[in-house]
């Protein structure tokens, strides 16, 4: 969205918070961010969006990293002969821990990178709309808007509780 | 939003603020010991592996005591931050943090001690699986390698998992923070705004976290004990040891928590936030792991008993009654019988009796990783090689060196990454605001 200007809202109540998501989901807007200083678990069904694609990147790598753990251990017994004293030279119980360890391993780098990539984490300073007083005890709303709707967006956060509006 | 998310906020930053000189001292103090211990070591390469009280029967000693001890220690901080966090049980966010600190020192603690053990440390290397033109690559089929993968592994997502914790905390003292340590905290605050698209990708990376790190716990002081289970010796070769030995880390990982945060919320002012009912519920969790403990130990002899090896048995009752008896029934004691005072509520809750336990179990717990390898390597199969082993004062200086680092990288890193997660101590606002 080509946006004019941004409206930002800071909400110290809870409740007016939630009201104030709601109040602009139900007048059409549903571009907009939320910033919260506790984790937004147990009220995500309030936010714009829902959901994320990482559990299935973990999955995927986790697959991945079962197939190459084998891979090392049974590629090196097979290329490298080592003296095993008559035990079978694919030993497929203890390859099942090296199999597991690189199952894990791979999963949790793949989650780190891919959490890293999709929230943009990495070292920068802040949005523009972002107020330190977000990680503290303050609720964000931040709302792109063109001209014509900034007033009305103003009017629903404002009767929504919010503490502070500005426009950027 | 109440004044309790600032007042908790103020009380996390207060404790990042720069340390009396009292701190600064111990730490420097910490790193002397630690200094003298790396200086030993530096003896030792110099000397051999001669300067050590190892020889055979006994070629595993200490230092295979001091890896499997500080191992253990590491288990309690992933079973708080990823299982407790799993199960959703709420005392857990006063305390994962340090518990998670502790884990990483104690890993990488752990780490150093096969490297000392190996003597000559400079071909390391040859541990790692990569092409190499001697033709010589890890077997996979020996726990010793598997071990080296575990730990590892164990590392690296422990460090991971404790970092992804903090990003939404280091964007709390960035925002607080003025000059150098702004710049610093917004480097490892990684941008994090807290906005909606961030959490949500946040929260389910962090439950996949722990989801990988929970088996972890399990599996990590599993793979630690077939160094000795897998190996045809009497009082090593047995099934109860994957269990016994993840029961004992998660005993002594706790316990280690316990001895840690009773000084630490008090020089940090932290008391209001890791309370005493944090510290009663992991003396809870201490009787139930101090009782399979004890389970374990009264299972040992029976196993040998019943077993019908004449050879293990005659362990078990040197064990019992020959030179490392009093360590034997000291662990029976500490692990075993100690923690069960714990059922009385007012030693549960009173602080000096929590920390002279948790002390005590730590004690215990060394001991016993001592007791398995010890004498079952000095009193196997044939007469005639028997021998005692008694650690050498390098050995000695290095152990005391290694725990010197342990607790003084630990406390180096509470002033400077939140020893309490911010984010996660500030009460839910929907229950916040619920009437009474």
């Amino acid at each position: 969205m080509n946006a004019d200007a941004t409206i930002v809202a800071d909400f110290r109540d809870f409740s007016a918070f939630i009201l104030s998501l709601r109040t602009l989901k139900e007048a059409g807007f549903e571009q907009f961010s939320v910033y919260s200083p506790v984790s937004i678990e147990d009220f995500e069904d309030e936010m714009p969006e829902k959901g994320s694609t990482v559990p299935w990147w973990s999955l995927g790598a986790g697959f991945t990293g079962a197939f190459l753990g084998f891979l090392m251990a049974v590629g090196s017994a097979s290329l490298y002969g080592l003296i095993v004293g008559g035990a079978p030279w694919k030993a497929w119980i203890p390859y099942c821990v090296v199999g597991f360890e690189v199952t894990i391993l791979t999963s949790a780098l793949v989650t780190l990178g891919v959490v890293i990539v999709k929230s943009r984490l990495y070292p920068r300073t802040p949005r523009f709309d972002y107020e330190g007083h977000f990680s503290s005890d303050v609720f964000g709303v931040s709302v792109p808007c063109n001209r014509g709707q900034c007033g009305e967006i103003i009017e629903l956060l404002s009767s929504s509780g919010a503490s502070d509006i500005r426009e950027i | 939003m109440s004044d309790l998310y600032v007042d908790i906020e103020n009380e996390v930053m207060d404790a990042l603020e720069p340390p009396s000189w009292r701190y600064l001292a111990l730490v420097a103090l910490l790193m002397l010991g630690a200094g003298t211990g790396a200086l030993v070591w530096y003896y030792q390469i110099r000397y051999g592996m001669g300067t050590t009280g190892l020889n055979l029967p006994v070629c595993w000693g200490t230092y295979i005591t001091n890896f499997v001890f500080w191992i253990g220690i590491g288990h309690a901080g992933t079973l708080i931050s990823a299982i407790l966090y799993l199960f959703r049980v709420d005392w857990r966010a006063a305390v994962y943090r340090s518990a998670e600190t502790m884990t990483i020192f104690a890993v990488l603690t752990a780490g150093m001690f096969p490297l000392i053990h190996l003597g000559r440390v400079w071909v390391f290397y040859w541990l790692l699986p990569y092409p190499n033109q001697r033709h010589m690559w890890p077997n996979f089929q020996s726990p010793l390698v598997l071990d080296v993968l575990a730990v590892s592994t164990y590392l690296i997502v422990s460090v991971i998992f404790w970092y992804t914790g903090l990003i939404p905390d280091l964007a709390a003292v960035r925002d607080r923070v003025t000059g150098w340590r702004k710049k610093l905290y917004t480097f490892l605050a990684m941008g994090w705004q807290g906005r909606n698209d961030q959490w949500r990708h946040y929260l389910r990376a962090y439950t996949c976290l722990a989801c990988l790190a929970t088996p972890l716990v399990i599996s990590v002081h599993s793979v630690v004990s077939w160094d000795f289970a897998v190996a045809l010796l009497p009082g090593w070769h047995s099934t109860i040891f994957p269990p016994y030995f993840v029961a004992g880390a998660i005993h002594s990982g706790l316990a280690m928590v316990i001895t840690l945060l009773i000084p630490l919320r008090k020089v940090l002012g932290l008391d209001r936030i890791i309370q005493k009912r944090h510290l009663t519920a992991m003396a809870k969790l201490n009787i139930l792991t101090g009782s399979i403990m004890l389970y374990a130990y009264l299972v040992e002899p029976f196993m040998s008993w019943y077993s019908g090896g004449d050879i293990e048995r005659a362990l078990v009752a040197w064990r019992g009654t020959g030179p490392y008896a009093i360590y034997y029934w000291g662990i029976l004691f500490l692990n075993g019988v100690l923690p069960l005072l714990y059922f009385n509520k007012k030693l549960r809750t009173w602080i000096p009796s929590l920390f002279v336990i948790s002390l005590l179990v730590n004690v215990g717990m060394w001991l016993e990783r001592y007791v398995i390898i010890v004498p079952s390597l000095a009193h196997d199969f044939i007469p005639h090689v028997w021998h005692l082993y008694t650690p050498s004062w390098v050995e000695l200086t290095i152990s005391i060196g290694a725990g010197c680092f342990f607790l003084g990288m630990f406390l180096i890193t509470v002033r400077i990454m939140p020893p309490v997660s911010i984010v996660e101590a500030r009460p839910d606002p929907e229950l916040e605001e619920a009437p009474a």
